[in-house]
């Protein structure tokens, strides 16, 4: 069992994302947009965090860049319908352990995070 | 320098299949052979001893004279190519054309030790022709190739336009799909906290989605203009029809319509209307705002009729509006809303089997986009 924390601005994306995780056996917190889940890495220190990358306030990109500006280790999975590879390449620039695109089905959702956790 | 005893006698003269005259240097004939006899249908005995400038007046053109007065005096042999100068004596070989000639011409020394010209001449008017057939052949080879090297570009364009054209397919299609299976991800887990109803429904405007996708594509591909019957079209009739069609969705939406529509033109009345519905549609979708708008008008220039649509919704960013057109783009502003953005790919479809001009700018009287279209007022033939 590991700790994640799924960021979403969308309710419902983040509770399907958090059912699936949850069903997997993880315990899982949840943030709104990339100020939230800045804030919400820092109180729980989670193992893994699965985010996605069109956010109001702070979005996927700076959340990831002030993490690893912050010297956080936890890999990041990043869920987005963006299928330009100028994203996906500025997301693995940053850092990023994977890009899945949004939605994932759910045995890609829990290949991914297995990896990420290994 | 070879003396004039030294030609080879009349009967080789004769026999080879070369034209040969010689000259003293007065111009005058001393020597014309049986091949120039045919050639020219003058007879030896009545040019010897006749100035062949007077026969051929061409010969006294100083291109000639001066090369042959140098010969005279002791210059080289020389030649007239065929290339460079067609002929030396202008003899008619078929349907008035003049024979082209090689020709050759040498020193000879008479017994006084005059110095003489033997001109030889070669036919070399089937050769050259031969020579000409191969060059246009070769012209049309070339032409060909070119031909073929600028269909090769358009065709690696269209590929590539194809194989973009295919993943934003494969990607707007997979959208619908992975979300449906995400959502029976969840409804297979059994969390109670999801309303199965609710589930239910979000798989079902999934689905839909990606039907609504297939179906734009079936008409993206029945499309073609030799299917188009055209028609007086009344725009006022058309939009009212279309909105007709559409009541619910509009109003629903809460967009106000404004129809200003007043001309007509010649155009398909069975794929038109998918014009209107696209941009209601879009303007239903990307007018989010209190009081959405969307104005139709028409105007006549000319003899263009254009359509406009103009909209209070936020605008097209002046550096995508030429990517608006191309299948399934959608603007990043507008990534997160529902749609499948294969409407204006549609909408350039037909309105390209109209040959209509399609602009797209700002809306000074509403604030949004504005999209202009100006169509012929008559039938547009290739």
């Amino acid at each position: 069992m590991a700790k994640i924390l799924v960021v979403d601005d969308s309710a419902f994306q983040r509770k399907n994302i958090i059912s699936k995780l949850t069903n997997a056996d993880h315990e899982v917190f949840a943030a709104g947009d990339g100020l939230e889940g800045i804030a919400a890495t820092e109180e729980h220190q989670p193992d893994l965090i699965v985010s996605d990358l069109l956010m109001p306030n702070m979005d996927g990109f700076q959340m990831i860049e002030e993490l690893y500006k912050k010297g956080s280790k936890i890999p990041v999975i990043v869920l987005s319908a963006d299928i330009q590879s100028s994203s996906h390449d500025r997301v693995m620039e940053l850092g990023a352990f994977a890009k899945l695109d949004k939605p994932p089905t759910l045995e890609a959702l829990l290949e991914a995070v297995d990896k990420a956790l290994s | 320098m070879p003396g004039i005893d030294e030609i080879p006698n009349n009967s080789i003269i004769e026999k080879i299949p070369l034209g040969i005259l010689v000259l003293d240097s007065n111009y005058i004939i001393q020597e014309w052979n049986k091949v120039l006899e045919n050639w020219t249908g003058k007879s030896k005995d009545t040019v010897l001893g006749l100035d062949l400038r007077v026969l051929y007046p061409n010969i006294s053109e100083n291109k000639y004279q001066s090369r042959f007065n140098a010969l005279f005096k002791g210059g080289p042999p020389m030649i007239f190519s065929s290339q460079l100068h067609k002929y030396l004596l202008p003899i008619e070989v078929k349907n008035g054309l003049l024979a082209r000639q090689q020709v050759t011409v040498s020193p000879l020394e008479n017994e006084s030790g005059e110095v003489l010209a033997m001109i030889c001449i070669q036919d070399v008017t089937d050769l050259s022709d031969r020579i000409n057939a191969v060059k246009v052949m070769r012209d049309q080879a070339l032409d060909e190739i070119k031909i073929r090297k600028k269909v090769e570009v358009e065709l690696e364009e269209l590929n590539k336009e194809f194989q973009a054209f295919s993943s934003r397919v494969a990607h707007d299609l997979r959208g619908p799909f992975s979300l449906c299976s995400s959502l029976s991800d969840l409804g297979l887990i059994g969390d109670p906290s999801f309303d199965m109803n609710d589930l239910f429904q979000r798989i079902k405007k999934a689905s839909g989605e990606g039907l609504r996708i297939v179906e734009g594509l079936y008409k993206l591909s029945g499309l073609t203009s030799d299917k188009l019957i055209y028609s007086k079209v009344d725009l006022n009739k058309m939009v009212l029809d279309v909105c007709d069609l559409m009541d619910l969705d509009i109003a629903k939406s809460n967009l106000k319509i404004e129809n200003e529509c007043q001309h007509t033109f010649e155009g398909c009345a069975e794929v038109l209307p998918q014009v209107f519905q696209n941009f209601i549609s879009n303007a239903m979708k990307y007018c989010q705002v209190e009081k959405p708008m969307l104005r139709i008008s028409s105007e006549e220039k000319g003899d263009l009729i254009v359509l406009h649509f103009e909209d209070n919704g936020p605008g097209i960013p002046e550096k995508e509006r030429g990517e608006i057109f191309k299948s399934f783009f959608r603007l990043k502003q507008h990534s997160k809303l529902e749609g499948v953005g294969l409407g204006l790919s549609l909408v350039k479809k037909v309105l390209d089997m109209h040959k209509a001009q399609l602009m797209v700018g700002a809306s000074e009287n509403l604030g949004g986009a504005r999209f202009s279209i100006s169509f012929s007022k008559t039938k547009q033939v290739d």
